[in-house]
């Protein structure tokens, strides 16, 4: 019997065919996080602000997207995390299969998901407009950013894929840690503890010098003001994070 | 070309040695028993063999290279055991086709007859399958894959009497069309050994004999008789197994070299001489201890 010579590419792309079928059901629980997203935005969860005179209510409520935003972002993470999970692990070694194949695979499920949540998300700031708009009559709308430019919503579209590539590569990377050694799920909950009560004991011998490292990594990402400069930042990023997370699966014995 | 070659090999889990010092070499193109008691490590080779686990120390090669993540030995291999991970979201038929794409060699005519001939329902889904059921799906995608390297790790289990039979000889049959190596590992030597070519028996992880079955067969004969006269006949032999029978009747199980003459003469002192039959053998070959489960039961010896 003759051997097969099968290559990386082919497989890896045969696995990640396979995956968006068994995974179909992601797709789905977007909808549903979605959708519960925007009824809370339009039942005015946003913010809003209130003043009474005499003989008059004013209030002012600011719609955004941001709850949508926020929970498509803990979908990615906790998708992104559950896909490391041994199980699936597993599944993948049920067919034809190296560490770097099923990594590979599932790095490109991911990303067809972050594209697929992102168009989403920055669509549905316009379901939101359009909903408003009906709901509550457009007399009491200010009109100034109610309609967004094709060049903005593209924009808006970049940017929210982006982010969500972002969160998943940190999803993936973390889970594959968790994968490598469980020690790091308890790090990964004591760090922040430690930081949290590290910085009350010491914040006045540092100056706050600790809290602002860390507004400063926020920063770096998330006040960036040029889409290119911000879309090399995450790509780099994720690039870093997922070739970690593919060399600690090598390592990874699995059916253990 | 040898599929396999094993050198030395060891694997410690945390507070245990599944594996100790294993050496073995299997060919191309035949068919090998893997036998041995619970626990005997005959899961843990598999597994390094099919590249799922890595080996401690020693060398391992299945086709000439290191299996561990090695993506042309996955290729060229199916594991199958009680524990396979399928996707819950296909039902059985749509399994079998999504399965089919990752083997090149794969044998739909095989897969689909098998199928049908087990009475398999399509529209079914692996996770409420009967263990029975699962063992013979997991056997139906194993053959079908045609893979050179072809692992059964305890195939039968939960599978009735009848479907046993069917599946050894739907081995077979496959094997002599398309001539591959296959590993059975299992503990009914007895239905297998019509179809096995190698037994390769371990006890502890390590390798107690790797023979051809008919080899095995003639390896042993059980000698039965009053003690003394079995006693003075085999003296200073290695006993591989011996039992005592009610009052002064004693059977032992010996290497066969003895000349023929040596044997009519044992005959006429009233020694009777009985085969022994592969599954028997190996049992005794890797019993834990001295005692007999009859020994536990023995209330005399038990203080």
């Amino acid at each position: 019997m003759y051997l097969i010579e099968p290559s990386v590419f082919d497989i890896a792309k045969k696995q990640y065919l396979f995956k968006l079928k068994t995974n179909f059901g992601l797709f789905f629980s977007l909808i549903i996080v979605q959708m519960f997203a925007i009824l809370l935005t339009l039942s005015g969860m946003s913010g809003s602000t209130s003043t009474g005179g005499s003989g008059f209510d004013i209030t002012i409520s600011f719609i955004s997207g941001n709850i949508v935003i926020v929970l498509t972002l803990i979908w990615a993470l906790s998708i992104s995390i559950t896909m490391t999970s041994i199980k699936d692990i597993n599944m993948d070694f049920t067919f034809v299969s190296n560490r770097l194949t099923s990594s590979c695979s599932n790095i490109g499920l991911l990303i067809t998901l972050s594209f697929y949540a992102g168009i989403a998300t920055a669509l549905s700031s316009n379901l939101i407009r359009i909903l408003y708009y009906y709901i509550y009559h457009s007399k009491n709308i200010v009109n100034e950013g109610f309609f967004i430019s094709p060049k903005y919503i593209l924009m808006n579209i970049i940017s929210t894929v982006l982010y969500i590539i972002l969160i998943i590569s940190i999803g993936y990377f973390l889970g594959s840690l968790f994968q490598h050694n469980k020690v790091f799920i308890i790090l990964f909950f004591a760090i922040p503890f430690g930081i949290i009560f590290g910085l009350k004991l010491f914040s006045s011998n540092l100056n706050g010098t600790s809290i602002y490292f860390l507004t400063n990594i926020f920063n770096f990402y998330f006040k960036e003001g040029s889409l290119i400069i911000f879309a090399i930042k995450v790509l780099i990023t994720v690039a870093v994070l997922f070739s970690i997370a593919v060399l600690l699966s090598k390592r990874l014995e699995v059916r253990k | 070309m040898a599929t396999i070659e094993c050198v030395n090999l060891n694997k410690d889990y945390e507070n245990t040695k599944a594996i100790t010092d294993l050496s073995f070499t299997i060919e191309e193109n035949t068919i090998t028993g893997l036998i041995g008691r619970n626990g005997a490590g005959k899961t843990t080779l598999l597994k390094i063999i099919k590249g799922f686990i890595k080996p401690t120390s020693g060398d391992i090669k299945v086709f000439g290279t290191n299996p561990f993540d090695c993506l042309s030995v996955s290729a060229n291999s199916f594991f199958t055991d009680d524990n396979m991970e399928f996707p819950s979201t296909f039902n059985l038929s749509k399994l079998l086709e999504e399965t089919s794409k990752f083997y090149p060699n794969w044998d739909s005519s095989l897969a689909k007859g098998l199928f049908d001939y087990f009475g398999l329902n399509p529209k079914q889904y692996h996770g409420n399958l009967s263990k029975g059921q699962n063992s013979t799906f997991n056997m139906i995608v194993a053959l079908s894959s045609h893979s050179a390297l072809t692992i059964f790790d305890e195939p039968t289990s939960g599978m009735d009497a009848s479907v046993r039979k069917d599946f050894y000889r739907a081995l077979l049959k496959d094997y002599l069309q398309y001539p591959r190596t296959i590993i059975v590992s299992s503990h009914m030597l007895s239905e297998l050994e019509g179809i096995l070519e190698n037994i390769l028996l371990i006890k502890n992880g390590t390798k107690v004999l790797h023979l051809p079955v008919d080899e095995l067969k003639e390896m042993a004969i059980g000698l039965k008789g009053d003690i003394s006269s079995i006693n003075t006949f085999i003296e200073n032999k290695a006993i591989i197994h011996s039992e005592k029978n009610n009052g002064n009747q004693l059977l032992v199980v010996v290497k066969n070299d003895f000349s023929k003459a040596a044997l009519e003469k044992a005959k006429l002192s009233g020694i009777e001489i009985l085969p022994v039959s592969i599954e028997d053998l190996c049992v005794y070959l890797t019993a834990k201890s001295e005692r007999g489960i009859d020994d536990v039961f023995d209330r005399t010896k038990r203080i």
